[in-house]
């Protein structure tokens, strides 16, 4: 049961309820753990067919599977009223143009368009720790998704543990480790957690459950 | 609004809806459009027969529409706010908002 009885909270946990399960938090770290490892190959220049590195396209699909299979059961029917949905239109184009860029980001890694390629490098890392970070804190306090925090920050974490902490250096290994991987790993461990919580909080049992006239 | 004013509203207030898991239900149906029973369920926390109980009242109040429907081969109730019920919890929460303010 609610512990407020704020109508207001209730709308924003209701728009937000697809969240809760955690699923779209291990897809942004996949997301970012593909694109590392993905970076990786070129730097220690293993030899992998490019059609193998565009796998991370493949993420939708376990992603909308578990949704249709572990979250819909478990949550019900709900269909949002078009006013109330502007935020999740919001979400929706947020995750397109990330979905995007990575997809840029990936092509111009692997077919080296340098225009691309060369311009990602030469931002400051501490600069796109502040764009990302920003960015993400901005998104999250419009629509109300909390979890987006953790996501910005934890890839934030990552262009620090690589340039002013130097940790590629030190440990001799490719940055793009520090700067996508760990936090890709942070992330799916936060929404595995989430995703835990939610198993317990809404099992299978109420689905057979229904509606009796008085 | 005159304090006098406020206290006989609240006083008078709609009984149907001023009980804490009706205005839980009535928040979560102003905020979507239609909703199932299961959905309900899991959101309120409530029993199978205390949520039917509590949705029954809205529906006799003339507030809520309930529709059976199959999905799949189940059975699938499907609650939705009328304008009744919508024009009656704004003002409900509008009165409450005044009262609580004056506290």
């Amino acid at each position: 049961m609610y512990k407020k009885l704020d109508p207001k909270q209730i709308e924003k946990s209701v728009l937000f309820l697809q969240s809760r399960d955690g699923i779209l938090d291990i897809f942004f770290g996949l997301t970012l753990g593909a694109a590392g490892i993905n970076g990786m190959y070129t730097s220690l220049e293993w030899n992998i067919p490019w059609y193998i590195r565009f796998l991370i396209l493949i993420l939708l699909v376990p992603m909308l599977l578990a949704k249709y299979f572990i979250t819909t059961p478990r949550i019900g029917y709900i269909k949002m009223q078009p006013v109330k949905g502007g935020r999740l239109i919001i979400l929706k184009i947020f995750l397109l143009i990330s979905f995007g860029l990575t997809i840029l980001m990936l092509a111009a890694s692997i077919f080296k368009v340098q225009f691309i390629h060369g311009q990602m490098l030469s931002i400051p890392p501490v600069i796109l720790f502040g764009a990302i970070l920003l960015l993400m804190s901005f998104v999250a306090w419009l629509i109300g998704l909390y979890s987006l925090y953790v996501v910005g920050l934890a890839a934030g974490i990552g262009f620090f543990l690589d340039k002013p902490l130097g940790l590629d250096t030190i440990f001799n290994l490719p940055g793009d480790l520090f700067i996508f991987c760990i936090p890709g790993a942070l992330i799916i461990i936060y929404g595995t957690i989430r995703l835990a919580r939610f198993l317990k909080t809404h099992p299978l049992q109420n689905v057979k459950a229904d509606f009796e006239h008085e | 609004m005159s304090e006098d004013l406020i206290i006989k509203q609240v006083i008078g207030t709609d009984k149907i809806i001023h009980e804490p898991a009706r205005i839980v239900l009535l928040a979560i149906l102003n905020a979507a459009e239609q909703v199932d029973f299961t959905f309900l369920l899991n959101e309120t926390g409530l029993s199978q027969g205390n949520l039917s109980s509590h949705l029954s009242k809205l529906e006799k109040a003339g507030y809520v529409s309930i529709e059976k429907t199959f999905y799949k081969k189940r059975p699938r109730t499907l609650i939705s706010m009328n304008k009744k019920g919508k024009s009656a919890f704004e003002e409900y929460l509008k009165t409450m908002r005044e009262f609580y303010k004056k506290l």
